[in-house]
């Protein structure tokens, strides 16, 4: 119960009030240890990495021993993992020059292995699955974008105003209206930006007003110890 | 089946067809079109403009493959501005694949334009984990927080690093964002507490979220996506400093058709939807 519970408990209060506290008195001690514990996000972050890459192969290798559906994917994402991982940590995976390079520099040097597999095989996957979803978003918008009520059709109309606004050939359609005065008002583009400015701008500082309280709440349950579920407890 | 049934039934695949050709086909054959520089792009020229010559720029990376055509030909548009005008940058990034976009540019841009010399003019920190943490690092120290730069050698022997120690000896930040962490996290834990001028290139599904800190002014204007990044091209071939418009413009007549097609695609299926539902109400 000691190691399991209270030590937990004791460290996160501790750590979780001394961080407050150096928030508004920024001076030694206090303000230094305040520090050096957000430092400690970045040690335990660099840990996870570990833990990711176990869970990763074991999943994975689960699937490739079971059989499981699309299994052979599984290889390619174990191969495409270990390969990186060699010539990422490798300080000798270059090409061609018997040049000597600084260790932990062959991630970004232009003759590195590393630096060769990411740009010439990571950067254009990763381009062509970005690239894909204007098709998907053209496909679903087609099927799915349904002036089926009121909020749906204020929506589509949104959609329809900002698409248009944002682009030159969209804001043509009422470029012969007056850029000053109130016609102006009604130019695409400045309908566009009315719809960021106000609406959305309304909508985003509520949702980001609600986060900030959800996370106050719960960092208050976590300090005074009301909140136990990352100890395992209900 | 009547026709407007067969248009809402539609195969994909003949959408597909028109994207591809909508984007396609203005990259094969590009075209200009005037483009009206917006208030946001005015007022990010704005901030660059008015820091003094020499001043201390920190540029952070945040995007990687996927957003490259939207958010380098703002990085380079704004890399352009800021050594023209003789600025220090110091380079680093929050994501993993930011030191590969971070490279890219930087061997374009300052060594090929510019053959500005590494670790005076310019230099690139690289990538640590720990997300807005590293933000709060650096406002502590830099060379404690990148003990070496991408190179591998030591970040405080370098000219450009004597006299920066932490973000207090910073003059401006501008954050190429396309995602967490990113533009917000520079504004909350950043330009907000240590009062530093701050502006963002950032994508334009992003844009939604960063827009409320451009109207609080903790953020001095912002360049929304492909649109944003063909603005400030204009903004500064008209002020002289690029010779002319770059990759932004040219992508700009892909993405506006490709815009107009996908609106032309929502307006006929509602059309096929209301006709049909009405006559399904009739009958």
């Amino acid at each position: 119960m000691l190691f399991k519970r209270w030590i937990p408990l004791g460290i996160l209060i501790f750590v979780g009030l001394l961080t407050l506290v150096s928030w508004f008195v920024p001076h030694d001690p206090i303000g230094h240890l305040g520090q050096d514990f957000s430092q400690f996000f970045d040690i335990l972050a660099s840990f996870a990495i570990i833990l990711g890459a176990a869970n990763l192969i074991k999943l994975q290798g689960l699937k490739i021993l079971q059989r499981k559906r699309n299994w052979p994917y599984s290889i390619v994402t174990i191969v495409g993992f270990l390969v990186m991982a060699y010539v990422g940590m490798n300080w000798h995976s270059y090409f061609g020059s018997q040049a000597r390079y600084l260790a932990g520099t062959q991630v970004n040097h232009p003759q590195s292995h590393f630096f060769w597999i990411y740009w010439y095989i990571f950067q254009p996957l990763s381009a062509t699955m970005y690239a894909l979803l204007a098709f998907y978003v053209a496909s679903a918008s087609y099927r799915a974008f349904r002036a089926r009520n009121l909020e749906a059709t204020i929506l589509l109309a949104a959609g329809i105003v900002v698409m248009l606004g944002r682009v030159p050939l969209g804001q043509t359609f009422t470029g012969w209206l007056p850029e000053q005065g109130f016609a102006s008002g009604f130019r695409l583009e400045q309908v566009a930006d009315w719809i960021y400015t106000y609406p959305n701008t309304a909508g985003q500082r509520a949702i980001m007003i609600g986060i900030a309280l959800g996370v106050v709440s719960t960092s208050l349950r976590l300090i005074l110890g009301i909140e136990k579920s990352f100890l395992g407890e209900e | 089946m009547s026709f407007l049934a067969k248009v809402s039934r539609l195969d994909r695949r003949w959408i597909y067809l028109m994207i591809a050709l909508s984007v396609a086909l203005p990259l094969v054959w590009p075209f200009s079109m005037p483009v009206k520089v917006s208030p946001h792009v005015q007022s990010v020229y704005a901030a660059l403009d008015a820091l003094p010559r020499g001043s201390t720029v920190l540029c952070s990376f945040e995007y990687g493959p996927s957003t490259m055509p939207e958010v380098r030909p703002m990085a380079d548009a704004v890399l352009e501005l800021l050594i023209q005008r003789e600025h220090k940058i110091i380079v680093m990034c929050l994501w993993a694949e930011g030191v590969f976009m971070a490279r890219d540019i930087l061997d374009d841009v300052a060594d090929g334009r510019h053959h500005l010399e590494y670790g005076k003019d310019y230099i690139n920190l690289g990538y640590k984990a720990g997300n807005e943490v590293v933000i709060k690092s650096i406002a502590e120290s830099f060379t404690r927080t990148y003990p070496v730069d991408t190179r591998g050698q030591a970040t405080a022997s370098y000219p450009i690093m004597q006299g920066i120690e932490n973000l207090a000896n910073i003059d401006f930040i501008f954050s190429f964002s396309a995602g967490y962490p990113g533009t917000v996290e520079w504004v909350q834990y950043a330009a907000d507490p240590y009062d530093k001028p701050l502006s963002t290139g950032c994508t334009a599904v992003q844009v939604t979220e960063v827009v409320p800190y451009v109207h609080s002014g903790q953020c001095r204007g912002i360049l929304g996506g492909l649109s944003g990044a063909a603005e400030f091209e204009h903004l500064l071939r008209d002020k002289g400093i690029l010779p002319a418009l770059g990759a932004a413009n040219t992508g700009m007549s892909a993405q506006s058709i490709a815009h107009l097609v996908i609106v032309l695609f929502i307006v006929i299926g509602n059309v096929a939807f209301l006709v049909e539902r009405r006559r399904q109400r009739k009958y």
